[in-house]
């Protein structure tokens, strides 16, 4: 049982884990291949490959395929994949960091009532204000509304006593439940047409995915993103106990509250460009660490490429199950991650 | 008594913390006091010095407020009143990170679920210290240096929670000094030890340079460990001051309510304990 190592340095580690990570890398690159061709319209590997050079590099040479298909592959798939893939990223992320930094791997942005935070600031801009802010607005009420659940969820937890684990989970959970309950009257309160589309979305999915939506996920998950990778050693700390990081230096409070906003940062944009999709933060970090262990210097890169190859996945799913109609994709992954939960539970019982 | 016959603790010579950049740093606790908000003071009137290099054992009955001071020490609790001061400075005039630098503490939280390897967990000794290019080498050496000190190199790869009791404390002590601290706070650090592992712990705090401030409960133990001892009941100051002036049968009998008996052993002190006579209407004996 006891595996007797050379001491191991961080190089000898992060050497350890790029292997796997490789394979990850290679995984996610071959899913979104083979999601250019399927779907609806079936498209032979070479055609998909042939359109996408030709558009990277221009050759001038003469298309040999339907001018509708260079559509679907281009303006259709592709941005659909890549928004799949940045969003799956993100929210696999925050989960990681969000666990690390409440100390609790329950932790999740759907469990703490930041998504819902962020559907009704969505639901706020999308119904009732209009684009007042150019193409931004919907993101940015979505992060205002996630971050003011995040900051409702973290005071409640605090009036009523520690932030400790269970207290967090429950109080976000029933934050979620009051904030849902608000977003679905902004709902009741619109025009039906409209209503009836921001329903469709609430369900989540890449389906009204092209260029332009991209930007956003991508700024999110570059800067969200980018801010916790920086204080990965922090979140280590914070993982060990409040105690302990204090000891570590630092100032707990001010990190989590830092941490958990740009959380809700990231959270808000993934959710305005593509609704409720859970488990991806949930469980993504718990496979990640069951392979590589506790460590977010691996954790965090990890998590953020196998969200974004289950979301692929999952996308891949959405599209051929019931073809050539989309399955939400929220649907997929909650009965995939209400599955895998089980398994964990089982497991951990088991032990 | 079997329990007493243990061979006196060696002093051992390689005294010599890791890289040991900074040396061990001059504490300083003045008029202290501290509560939570809008209750009773947990613990007042606290007020102790320590030269670089010395060791403070900190015993009392339970509830006494050991860990409370302890908190104070390692700037989780802001002082209600007094200060602290480490090498001069108000812990609280640093910023978390420097004050960290300075102290480092062993405590007995549970890591959590976090299936942290010991690599990780001594690795996370160096979260006070600046990153950058140059420091990671140092860092790396630090780490290896504490990992070496205690003996758990070879654990590197274990799960931290996986570990014995004994093992698990030689990894966070291992934490402590990768921090490369002046001064090392510890909670209990004997707690949960066997008897081989306790001597060992003695003998590890005797050789370490730096200052050392652990709470205790047994005061066979305090007088192994430390050269000064500060004794707290009921979160007041009874008295601090050097081990054999200070540990008086008087003394143990007000803040401990038991009857000692002390006999020198070595350079240390054993203690015999028993529990002070009834008097005739039930009462426990006051001793005054």
């Amino acid at each position: 049982m006891a595996t007797i190592e050379p001491p191991a340095t961080a190089r000898a580690r992060r050497h350890r884990a790029l292997a796997p990570g490789l394979l990850v890398v290679a995984l996610l690159l071959g899913a979104m291949a083979g999601s250019l061709a399927v779907g609806s319209a079936r498209i032979p590997f070479a055609e998909v490959r042939d359109i996408i050079l030709s558009r990277i590099l221009p050759t001038g040479a003469a298309p040999y395929w339907k001018p509708g298909l260079e559509a679907i592959v281009w303006d259709l798939r592709l941005p659909r994949i890549l928004l799949a893939a940045l969003v799956g990223a993100g929210l696999g992320m925050v989960g990681a960091a969000m666990q690390s930094a409440t100390r609790n791997p329950l932790a999740d942005p759907y469990l703490l009532g930041v998504a819902a935070g962020a559907v009704f600031g969505a639901n706020l801009a999308i119904l009732h204000v209009g684009d007042i802010l150019g193409p931004a607005t919907t993101p940015l009420f979505a992060f205002a509304g996630a971050l003011g659940a995040t900051l409702i969820v973290l005071s409640i937890a605090r009036l009523t006593g520690s932030t400790t684990a269970d207290r967090l989970i429950l109080s976000g959970v029933a934050v979620s439940f009051v904030v849902t309950a608000c977003a679905n009257l902004l709902i009741l309160f619109a025009d039906q047409r409209s209503a009836a589309n921001v329903m469709f979305w609430t369900l989540g999915g890449f389906g009204a995915a092209d260029w332009g939506v991209l930007p956003a996920p991508a700024i999110a998950l570059a800067v969200g993103g980018g801010w916790f990778l920086l204080k990965r050693r922090d979140l280590n700390a914070l993982a060990m106990g409040d105690e302990t990081a204090t000891t570590l230096g630092i100032a707990v409070n001010r990190a989590r509250l830092l941490h958990m906003t740009a959380g809700a940062f990231i959270t808000g944009v993934m959710v305005s460009v593509s609704g409720m999709i859970g488990f991806v933060g949930l469980m993504t970090p718990h496979l990640v660490r069951m392979a590589v262990g506790g460590d977010n210097r691996v954790v965090l890169p990890a998590s953020a490429l196998v969200g974004a190859l289950f979301l692929v996945l999952a996308d891949i799913a959405s599209r051929t199950i019931i073809a050539p109609d989309d399955l939400p994709v929220g649907v997929v992954t909650g009965v995939i991650g209400g599955l895998f939960f089980v398994l964990v539970l089982r497991k951990r019982t088991g032990a | 008594m079997p329990g007493w016959t243990r061979r006196p603790v060696t002093q051992t010579g390689s005294g010599v913390g890791p890289d040991d950049p900074g040396g061990a740093l001059g504490l300083e606790a003045s008029d202290l006091a501290w509560g939570p908000p809008g209750r009773p003071h947990l613990i007042s009137g606290v007020s102790f010095s320590l030269a670089p290099g010395e060791r403070l054992a900190i015993v009392g009955p339970n509830g006494a407020g050991k860990s409370t001071l302890l908190r104070c020490l390692y700037r989780l609790h802001r002082p209600v009143a007094g200060v602290v001061r480490v090498d001069g400075a108000d812990v609280w005039s640093l910023s978390p990170r420097l004050a960290a630098r300075r102290v480092a503490a062993v405590l007995q939280e549970a890591p959590g679920d976090f299936a942290f390897t010991v690599q990780e967990m001594v690795d996370a000794g160096r979260t006070p210290h600046a990153a950058g290019f140059s420091g990671r080498a140092a860092s790396a050496r630090a780490v290896e240096a504490a990992m070496r000190r205690m003996e758990v190199s070879h654990l590197a790869g274990r799960a931290f929670a996986t570990l014995s009791g004994g093992e698990k404390q030689r990894v966070l002590i291992a934490r402590a000094l990768a921090q490369q601290p002046g001064v090392l706070v510890l909670d209990e650090p004997t707690n949960h030890l066997d008897i081989r592992h306790r001597l060992e712990a003695v003998e590890l705090l005797r050789g370490l340079r730096m200052t050392i401030v652990t709470t205790l409960h047994d005061l066979d133990m305090a007088a192994d460990v430390a050269g000064k001892v500060l004794v707290l009941r009921a979160g007041r100051q009874m008295a601090f001051g050097p081990v054999s002036e200070t540990l008086r049968p008087a003394l143990i009998r007000s803040s401990f309510d038991v009857e000692a008996e002390i006999a020198p052993r070595g350079l240390s002190l054993r203690f015999d304990y028993r529990l002070p006579e009834r008097r005739a209407d039930g009462k426990m004996e006051s001793g005054e």
